[in-house]
């Protein structure tokens, strides 16, 4: 930064301008399946970019795509302007960071993180400080002589994030990471990833199934189901107006009543269970009109308990079940017509007891409200 | 809660855990002390007393200048086929990993086919594709490429070429073991850290096969030291190994003789195994991939 930076300072781990990755119509099929099909994708400079998905979305194989470990039958992968489509995975100078951590059993974590270095031909001074600049960055200094076996999983997936960064790449690219961790620790270097990616400002790509992960870390998520997008949004879009059913299922829990669009006074109205009434998001109207069934999806923790009928949107429902679960309570609830009804609700407010009469309100507002596809309810 | 009864479980039975262990042990352990460790003590006690007490065998051979030859032939022979073996064998084995499964197993399966074949039958077939009435002189000869047919049989080169067919086999099979069980996500990790092919083979994939390597050629190395009925066919009896002399000697009645120079086979075959294991040592290598 300024003029009193001194010369010796190590080069690598600097903050630098990630770069700009299009997909453009990428295909891909293994034998007879379409893993990949017609895909288009932009990650803007910078971008911490998440593909969530089931496995066998395709979610992987875009993130080998992009990092030349596999070449697409068809389409083209653009980064920084560049044609990157059949360049070799050597070439693209990306960091890659496996679930496995991959990490070469026969060195230790000092060679593991200089190995980038050494084929670059860097000195050996340089060598030893960008090393250590990076083990300390994923705080593992003083362990750069152990061998990969001896760490935790943690550990060892450090080194191989600290391995990935070493020598200062543009993108960065993440196959689930921390998929064989433990719910803390991957809390916790989820956030150490998204504070090196913040600091850094290389571009990141980061693939998982888990949609926790995917909100807690992204700018912007892509829901990935049979080789396609099927939404594109910044984390809290995705979760409070998913575009279809599959992608509401699959970012959280959600409790679906049928509803119907009746035409009233002012235009249409969707028409619930016991008489509610719910607006109708501009985005469904254009496309439907009366006698026309939706679903409506209403998260656990929208939803507010009652034990008197107040409020409208509102369903009467019974107690089954109670759950403690720290910060919040999970209630099991059956409504009047059969169907399951599942709250989450702040354990600073008292639960209401099992096999009571309670009364379900949301604002109606935040009601997902989602197209069936055709023939389906 | 569990793992308290886990815990007591297994405390409560090391002693009924190696007393089974003993049991399974045992029919093994009684065929190796009856038909290798007995017999082997005899031969030492025979080299060291027939015909008379006293190391006049060892004296006897170590001062003949024919031994030193048959000594150097049979280590030549023996690493001239491991290297051979190594070599022909690297390549074979490296391309069936990259086949699917159902392949792989076929070229396994082919690759090893010699082995089904009885050895005699096998090095009675390289007479007669060596021999001077054989395929490759009658071809060379009916191409006008030769006047004279040329020696192929019954000499080192052509004990080479039998030890390295017959060795093949297992240096691949060993090398197939090993390569399949290096994790492809490592070789993946180097190419996108930035390594050449040449880098990943040079600093990631041979050292993770080394234990392989090592084995393979162990295997190889041993096996050919003492290799009797190989050079004693395709040899000619013109190239003497320590086994062919060995035999020559009990032919002779010279149990002595026969006994010492086993001995020192014995010796040098386990002083090249000490070499070798340690100048690669197997233990500095992890096989596979990390942890999981």
């Amino acid at each position: 930064m300024s003029e009193s930076t001194p010369s010796t300072e190590s080069r690598s781990l600097q903050p630098s301008t990630g770069a700009r990755i299009e997909i453009r119509g990428v295909r891909h099929s293994f034998g007879d399946v379409l893993v990949l099909d017609e895909f288009d994708l932009t990650v803007e400079p910078g971008e911490f970019l998440t593909l969530l998905g089931p496995s066998g979305s395709g979610k992987t194989t875009l993130l080998r795509i992009v990092g030349g470990l596999t070449i697409p039958d068809e389409g083209s992968v653009i980064v920084g302007g560049v044609d990157m489509t059949l360049l070799p995975a050597r070439e693209r100078g990306m960091g890659f960071v496996f679930q496995n951590y991959a990490l070469f059993p026969h060195m230790t974590v000092q060679d593991n993180v200089a190995f980038p270095l050494q084929i670059r031909g860097i000195s050996s001074d340089q060598i030893d400080r960008d090393v250590e600049r990076a083990l300390e960055l994923v705080n593992l200094q003083g362990l750069g002589s152990r061998l990969p076996r001896e760490l935790s999983g943690g550990q060892q997936q450090r080194v191989s994030l600290a391995r990935a960064l070493v020598f200062n790449p543009t993108v960065v690219l993440m196959d689930e990471p921390l998929g064989s961790l433990d719910k803390r620790l991957r809390q916790y270097l989820q956030n150490s990833i998204r504070l090196l990616q913040k600091e850094i400002g290389f571009t990141a790509v980061y693939v998982t199934h888990d949609q926790e992960e995917a909100f807690a870390m992204s700018d912007r998520i892509v829901v990935m189901h049979g080789g396609t997008v099927r939404q594109l949004g910044v984390p809290e879009t995705v979760y409070r107006s998913p575009t279809e059913h599959f992608v509401a299922d699959f970012v959280g829990d959600i409790n679906e009543i049928e509803g119907v669009l009746r035409e009233s006074g002012h235009g249409l109205i969707i028409e619930i269970a016991e008489g509610n009434t719910l607006v109708v998001p501009p985005y469904v109207s254009r496309s439907l009109g009366e006698g026309d069934r939706v679903l409506c999806g209403i998260r656990p923790e929208m939803v507010v308990i009652q034990e008197e009928p107040m409020g409208s949107p509102r369903l009467q429902a019974t107690v089954e079940l109670v759950s403690f679960h720290g910060n919040s309570y999970r209630i099991l609830s059956r409504l009047r017509d059969g169907r399951r009804f599942i709250v989450e609700s702040s354990s600073s407010l008292a639960a209401p007891a099992e096999g009571s009469t309670v009364w379900l309100h949301w604002d109606e507002e935040q009601t997902i409200v989602l197209i069936p596809p055709d023939g389906q309810p | 809660m569990s793992r308290g009864g886990w815990r007591r479980r297994t405390r409560r039975r090391p002693y009924r855990d190696s007393l089974v262990g003993l049991a399974l042990l045992l029919p093994c352990l009684v065929v190796v002390l009856l038909f290798f460790a007995y017999p082997l003590i005899g031969v030492f006690v025979r080299s060291v007393s027939d015909p008379a007490p006293g190391i006049s065998n060892y004296v006897e051979i170590f001062s003949s200048r024919a031994f030193r030859n048959i000594l150097r032939l049979t280590v030549e022979v023996s690493l001239l086929t491991t290297v051979g073996c190594l070599v022909l064998g690297f390549p074979v084995a490296w391309y069936i990993t990259t086949l699917e499964k159902r392949r792989a197993q076929l070229f396994l399966v082919l690759s090893t086919a010699p082995l089904w074949v009885a050895i005699l039958a096998r090095l009675y077939a390289w007479t007669v594709i060596l021999g001077r009435r054989g395929l490759i002189n009658d071809s060379l000869a009916a191409m006008g490429l030769v006047q004279e047919p040329l020696d192929l049989l019954f000499n080192t080169r052509a004990i080479l070429i039998g030890m390295i067919h017959v060795m093949l086999p297992f240096m691949i099979l060993v090398l197939y073991s090993s390569m399949s069980g290096v994790d492809e996500s490592l070789v993946e990790s180097a190419d996108s850290l930035g390594a050449r092919p040449r880098q990943t083979f040079v600093r990631i994939y041979l050292p993770l096969i080394s234990p392989g390597l090592i084995a393979g050629s162990l295997l190889v190395l041993i096996m050919s030291m003492g290799f009797f009925i190989l050079p004693a066919v395709l040899g000619g009896g013109g190239d003497i190994t320590i086994p062919i002399y060995v035999q020559t000697q009990i032919r002779l009645f010279k149990w002595g003789i026969a006994s010492a120079m086993s001995m020192i086979l014995l010796i040098v075959t386990l002083a090249l195994f000490a070499l070798l294991t340690k100048v690669f040592d197997p233990k500095s290598v992890v096989v596979g991939g990390s942890r999981r």
